[in-house]
């Protein structure tokens, strides 16, 4: 069986794919070794004590709060606790079938679920709240037991297959033990793939059902760059992925040791490749790539889980952090980029949220943690080259709302005698169409563009990337595209500010070429991409970039430009990876 | 083992409270309980099992008990049962 998706982390890898089931907490189906069913059964037992001490302290209150003849509700749910209906029939499941507690749990209890769906009495069909609720606690206990498997702590590695990873778990997946990921849902731009290209771990996603049709356990060969899943290969197509496998790795090891070489076309046009990093970590894995600084530092991972505004002491010791990982090169750091949305997920949220309360138009709302943000962005930049970036400007209005910030900061800081640095380059993401066709007025009033392709491409050709449905009409090469980018590179050159790119175009080696050929000298990308972007500048001369760029300028779609680029600069489709068929 | 018919008697039926007093009393014997609706029998000690038996007022029952003291277990499941479970 293969399943087709689109792939957004290239690579090939091969092995057991894990499951995970999205209930109150991520539950995956873990094989066991024999040696630890008994401590997996001990595992269950203790967070079946826990639930029934919570439960019981749950009754108490409430035969205090509002009398014991409603704590009744609760003695259903301590005896569906400890029922052996459920909990005998979960250890066998545990020992027969060398499954994990969760995992045992989940398939005893879906049979259950089952019976209790077949009541036409819509009070006994109600019944089954209380054992979901039953669940769903013990699976929580389970999660939060010692020693419990989680997906920051996999025994060892499996491609995980699940319908969407949210944010704050990406961030913490066990990334060493994961070969490749797999979604239902997802886009090249949601944080697990951005992550995954980071970590040069395969990724596939758009593939709509693979939670469904893939089964626990599953031996799956997933192609990264063909956007491709197979599940249960034959021995023939085994042995062609793995020896693409063994080429890939060999082009890999060849690619990083360009580390050291510099990025410049034969012509001797020097490029700056820049690293997108997200997490402080991944501006050591910067450095290990060879990138010459970070171009992008998303800084909303510091609202964390809670999705609370981080202090601007802790946003300092992090902003100095990235400093130190990349010395001597500068750190772009984006102030926040979040839709009032983000903030409150679950709340009232905007018809359009693309369009609507995010970044610079939520200052108006409350100030403070812009104004601390860009407090320690200041102090930070007594420590090392730091540029501050603004997103979401639409206009040479939005970049004087910024201004103003940074002046208020400097006031205060200026008052207060804290060490800062007043002359921080102030920049902007460069993603609305507003901002392009404004390009000449804002390169007036801001020291830096970068050219954020993510976003300027969704909104030039409304497009939600997220949509599997239109996403093939996400394309970069479109004529908007190019045209736009010539706009922003021309005005900036005019008025002698510095452009990079920062959107994924800057990763894919054929877009980087015709960014070069337009006059773009610094591309900001996943640090894992750098090596094969870097191969690319460095087998290519700026004269023909430039005058296959000139062409496309006036061609009429996308397919026509890709195919003139192939010709011209001579690049094959994909990027060194031999696909069996 | 002995074993007797009974018939639920309480408006709402074997519900969830008078379940979880039906399993707690079988809880309180040694004796095997088995609950029996038509083709169905389920284990007298499982809340579960009692609330999948779907018992709504005027369903009969069987109950079987099994051990030492199986006579006093009957004894007491049949008075709570026909008693209402101490309900309307």
């Amino acid at each position: 069986m293969e399943l087709a998706g689109v792939g957004v982390s290239p690579g090939i890898a091969v092995g057991e794919a894990l499951l995970v089931e999205r209930e109150a907490i991520a539950v995956f189906r873990l094989l066991l070794p024999p040696g630890e069913l008994e401590g997996e059964v001990q595992r269950l037992r203790r967070a079946v004590e826990a639930s029934r001490e919570q439960l019981q302290a749950i009754k108490e209150r409430l035969a205090r709060q509002i009398g014991s003849p409603h704590a009744y509700l609760f003695d259903a749910q301590l005896l569906m606790l400890e029922d052996p209906m459920l909990l005998d029939r979960t250890v066998a499941v545990i020992r027969e079938e060398h499954l994990n507690a969760a995992w045992a749990l989940r398939t005893v209890a879906e049979r259950l679920q089952a019976l209790f769906e077949e009541f036409s009495d819509a009070y006994l069909k109600e019944r089954r709240t209380d054992l979901d609720d039953v669940l769903g606690r013990i699976q929580l206990n389970l999660a939060g037991t010692p020693g419990a498997p989680s997906l920051s702590r996999l025994p060892r590695p499996h491609v995980l297959v699940a319908e969407e990873i949210p944010p704050s778990e990406a961030a913490e997946l066990d990334w060493e033990n994961i070969l490749a990921v797999i979604t239902d849902g997802g886009s090249a731009t949601s944080h697990t793939a951005i992550l995954a290209r980071s970590r040069g771990v395969p990724a596939v996603v758009g593939l709509r059902d693979a939670t469904r049709r893939i089964p626990a356990g599953a031996l799956v060969v997933v192609d990264g760059e063909r956007g491709r899943v197979e599940v249960e290969p034959s021995q023939p197509a085994l042995a062609g992925y793995r020896a693409a496998q063994e080429r890939a790795r060999v082009e890999e090891e060849r690619l990083q040791g360009t580390r050291a070489l510099k990025a410049a076309t034969r012509d001797g046009v020097g490029v700056r490749l820049l690293a997108n990093a997200e997490f402080p970590e991944e501006a050591r894995t910067a450095a290990l790539y060879g990138a010459e600084g970070i171009g992008l530092f998303r800084s909303e991972y510091l609202l964390g889980r809670a999705l609370t505004w981080p202090s601007e002491e802790r946003q300092v010791e992090v902003y100095q952090g990235l400093l130190d990982a990349v010395s001597p090169f500068p750190v772009t750091i984006r102030t926040w980029d979040v839709g009032r949305e983000d903030l409150a997920p679950g709340g009232p949220s905007s018809p359009n949220p693309a369009l609507g309360e995010r970044a610079l138009r939520l200052l108006a709302r409350d100030p403070a943690p812009f104004l601390a943000q860009v407090r320690a962005l200041l102090r930070a930049a007594a420590h090392g080259p730091i540029r501050m970036m603004f997103p979401f400007v639409g206009g040479p209005r939005d970049l004087r709302l910024a201004r103003e910030l940074v002046g208020r900061a400097v006031g205060e800081l200026a008052r207060e005698g804290l060490p800062f640095r007043a002359d921080v380059p102030v920049g902007l993401t460069l993603e609305l169409p507003s901002a392009a066709l404004t390009a000449d007025l804002l390169a007036r009033e801001a020291d830096f563009f970068s050219v954020g392709t993510n976003d300027l491409i969704q909104y030039l050709l409304a497009v939600d990337r997220m949509d599997p449905r239109v996403a093939p009409l996400y394309e970069p090469l479109h004529p908007a595209v190019l045209r736009a980018v010539k706009r922003v590179v021309d005005a900036a050159d005019a008025a002698g500010r510095p452009v990079s790119v920062c959107g994924e175009m800057a990763a894919d080696p054929l877009q980087a070429l015709v960014l070069i050929g337009l006059g773009v000298r610094e591309l900001s990308m996943s640090p894992a991409a750098i090596p094969r972007v870097k191969a690319a500048v460095r087998a290519a001369t700026a004269a023909s970039a430039r005058s296959a760029a000139a062409a496309c300028l006036d061609m009429a779609t996308a397919e026509e430009i890709e195919d003139h680029l192939r010709r011209a600069l001579g690049l094959a489709s994909g990027t060194g990876v031999v696909v069996p068929s | 083992m002995i074993r007797r018919e009974v018939e639920i008697r309480n408006r709402l039926g074997l519900h969830a409270r008078a379940a979880a007093r039906f399993v707690h009393t079988a809880a309180g014997f040694r004796a095997a309980v088995t609950v029996t609706r038509g083709e169905r029998t389920m284990d007298g000690k499982s809340i579960l099992g009692i609330l999948l038996l779907a018992a709504c007022q005027g369903t009969r029952l069987v109950l079987q008990a099994q051990g030492a003291d199986e006579k006093e277990c009957v004894t007491a499941l049949a008075e709570l049962v026909e008693g209402g479970f101490g309900e309307a």
